[in-house]
């Protein structure tokens, strides 16, 4: 089969992070002011002078229900190139970083910058309350959830994502222990990551089977907690890129594949996108698993991360909780998997969350990672996950 | 009734302009039966929005309908360990009290997997796991030891109304009244105080038992917060007055919210003169979560 897709030849040239709060210090700001530092942070990262930014990708933003992009270059004076407004929930910035890389190999872009802001916001000064505040789910008017799935109690992730875990229970069994061990092994990660919102805080798996049971079969301590934060990322082509200040972490491949919303309307929830979305990310990238130094897989749960090995291939469909206990998920593991901790033990800073796992593996192969570095890491393997595991976008990075 | 393609013989839930197999526009409404196999489920035990709070632990079911396609929907008259994936279901149509429209829930086919139980268990289980115990429900009717206050003076007026920012003159220009300063209602609370050195105030912040009151021991509870109060006054205080306040539990209930049960406490304080006289009664609500 001719290889397709991306040759490799845009790269991943600084970032910014900010460190995930529970309770925010700094002063509320607009989304386009954090837009504007965050993107001011990642540029002085990759010493890239942002005069020269000719593409955009953004989530919503908050201050202007359409023309994000606009929004966004506007209040920073972009003139660009590309201006993308990525919409796949958790999976976006995964989804942004891949569409900002085929900009970049199409000539029509030469240095991109991503930002997903996730601070607090100033409250306006007469809050209009939303109509239907769901969450992940529509209750606009037309919406097929506000009719057939709202009514009965059906909405938001936990609930979702514990039926997949029931069904999965239901076909491969279901070894709580080994759902559990991913929160733990994450955490033992986290405890050597001073940014990491659970830093010094380390777990037992009897801790996380003790937590509440909040939908059967997950417990509190398998689902991660909403925070604030923020994350950038720069990316340019082979020129730039060779010349800048940190090795440059290349985009070897991407796979993308939606299939549903509300996980009531998938005809398979135990064949999630992410198989798909995988096997063309390997295979535009010209790797092999064993080729993986590291994972830096969406968290949202735990059953998550389960799914996520048994579908990208790390191991047999239905044996994830045997892998799960045969390897040490740590960063001095045998198998690293989110070696910043995870959202579940770095925190989940709302749609910046996916955007830490792409600077988690970037990190790690810049060799930036200090305390939590992964020895010898080459290549990672990072996901984007949006929904209710039904949006998925993998990449493949590769320092080089 | 739900949808079925004329061009490509699939069944269709929800309902479409189009055919999501084939995108045909060819869509014929048919009765169905409606029973169909419980696909996957769970069993939410925090609402998964506040106005579901009554109907937890929420059983959240895909069905799935003979025909093929998948419903949402919720199990009824079944234990949570009777029910199975894969297991045969049939459609229960429940009106809803408070408007016109008909849900439909399912419960198991098979009669010897229903319970009507069900519910009862749940009572069981909420007892058992109640915080409510009779030592607690024993405090509802208790009345505290009578609480002396220091007698109000013009001088403690005056800081409370510069507090406050309430500089109205009847309260604090003594060249405004002839008859002398008014006491601000708001004053009532405040020649208390609690006695209560800071070290022995409790994790909250607030003292255990403030002074007069009584309150039952909830110790997996461990915050308490202001839920509330509405003051009744029947005179006006006095310079120079001493009141008295003594407590009354009027009530303690308990309620499901989205962070687990809570306990709700209502308490009464009522206030006296010298004279014995009542000046005002004051409820409050107390939550502990």
């Amino acid at each position: 089969m001719a290889k397709t897709g991306l040759r490799g030849e845009a790269a991943i040239v600084g970032y910014a992070e900010l460190k995930p709060e529970k309770k925010p210090t700094g002063e509320p700001a607009f989304t386009i002011e954090q837009w504007a530092e965050l993107a001011s942070l990642a540029l002085e990262d990759a010493g890239i002078d942002p005069g020269e930014v000719d593409g955009i990708v953004t989530p919503a933003v908050a201050e202007s229900g359409m023309f994000a992009p606009a929004t966004v270059a506007e209040y920073l004076g972009f003139e660009v190139n590309f201006a993308e407004h990525v919409d796949l929930g958790g999976a976006s910035a995964a989804g942004g970083i891949w569409r900002a890389a085929a900009a970049i190999e199409l000539g029509i872009a030469d240095v991109v910058v991503v930002a997903f802001p996730a601070g607090p916001m100033p409250m306006p000064p007469d809050p209009k309350a939303h109509p239907f505040p769901y969450g992940a789910s529509s209750g606009e008017y037309g919406s097929p959830q506000a009719e057939f799935d709202i009514p009965y109690g059906n909405l938001a992730q936990n609930s979702g994502y514990a039926q997949i875990a029931q069904l999965y229970a239901n076909e491969y069994g279901y070894d709580e222990r080994a759902l559990a061990k991913i929160a733990v092994d994450q955490r033992t990660s986290a405890c050597a990551n001073p940014d990491a919102l659970f830093y010094g805080k380390p777990l037992t798996i009897e801790d996380v089977l003790a937590s509440p049971m909040i939908c059967d079969p997950i417990h509190l301590l398998e689902i991660v907690m909403m925070v604030s934060g923020g994350a950038a990322v720069v990316l340019t082509g082979k020129d730039r890129a060779a010349k800048g200040a940190h090795r440059p972490v290349w985009v070897k491949g991407f796979g993308e594949r939606l299939t549903f919303k509300t996980p009531t309307y998938a005809q398979d929830l135990l064949n999630t996108p992410i198989a798909p979305a995988a096997t063309t990310a390997f295979a535009m990238a010209g790797v092999s698993h064993d080729d993986i130094d590291m994972i830096s897989v969406y968290d949202c749960y735990t059953i998550t991360v389960l799914m996520t090995l048994e579908d990208a291939g790390f191991c047999e469909k239905g044996q994830g909780a045997r892998f799960i206990h045969e390897h040490d998920l740590t960063y001095k593991g045998d198998f690293p998997c989110n070696p910043h901790g995870g959202q579940l033990s770095f925190g989940q800073t709302g749609m910046a969350g996916g955007l830490h796992h792409v600077i988690d593996g970037t990190r790690q192969l810049m060799g930036r990672a200090h305390d939590n570095q992964v020895a010898n890491c080459n290549t990672a393997f990072v996901t984007g996950n949006g929904g209710i595991m039904s949006e998925q976008v993998v990449l493949i990075l590769k320092g080089e | 009734m739900i949808q079925r393609c004329d061009d490509c013989e699939s069944w269709i839930f929800y309902p479409r302009s189009r055919c999501p197999q084939c995108l045909g526009d060819q869509l014929q409404w048919k009765q169905i039966a409606g029973n169909g196999t419980l696909y996957t489920y769970t069993v939410s035990r925090r609402p998964t929005y506040p106005s579901f709070a009554e109907e937890v632990p929420q059983r959240l079911a895909v069905i799935r309908f003979d025909e093929g396609p998948h419903i949402t929907s919720t199990l009824v008259n079944v234990a949570d360990d009777a029910i199975e994936i894969g297991m045969a279901v049939e459609p229960v149509f429940e009106e809803q009290p408070n408007s016109k429209a008909v849900l439909l829930r399912y419960q198991p086919a098979d009669e010897s997997r229903r319970s009507t139980v069900g519910k009862e268990t749940d009572q069981a289980d909420e007892i058992a796991d109640s915080h409510l115990t009779e030592e607690v429900l024993s405090y509802i009717g208790k009345v505290g030891e009578p609480v002396v206050g220091y007698p109000i003076s013009e001088h403690e007026v005056r800081r409370f109304c510069y507090a406050v920012d309430q500089l109205n003159p009847a309260y604090v220009d003594p060249d405004y009244a002839e008859e002398g300063l008014q006491v601000p209602p708001a004053f009532l609370s405040i020649p208390f105080d609690t006695d209560v050195p800071l070290s022995e105030l409790s994790d909250d912040g607030i003292p255990a038992v403030p002074k007069g009151a009584m309150m039952p021991a909830l110790p997996k509870l461990k915050r308490r917060l202001w839920g509330g109060g509405e003051v009744e006054f029947f005179q006006k205080m006095h310079m120079g007055d001493v009141l008295t306040k003594q407590y009354r539990v009027l009530d303690i209930y308990e309620r499901s919210g989205g962070s687990g049960s809570m306990v709700f406490m209502i308490m009464e304080w009522t206030y006296t003169n010298q004279h014995g006289e009542k000046v005002a009664v004051e409820v409050n609500t107390i939550i502990a979560r």
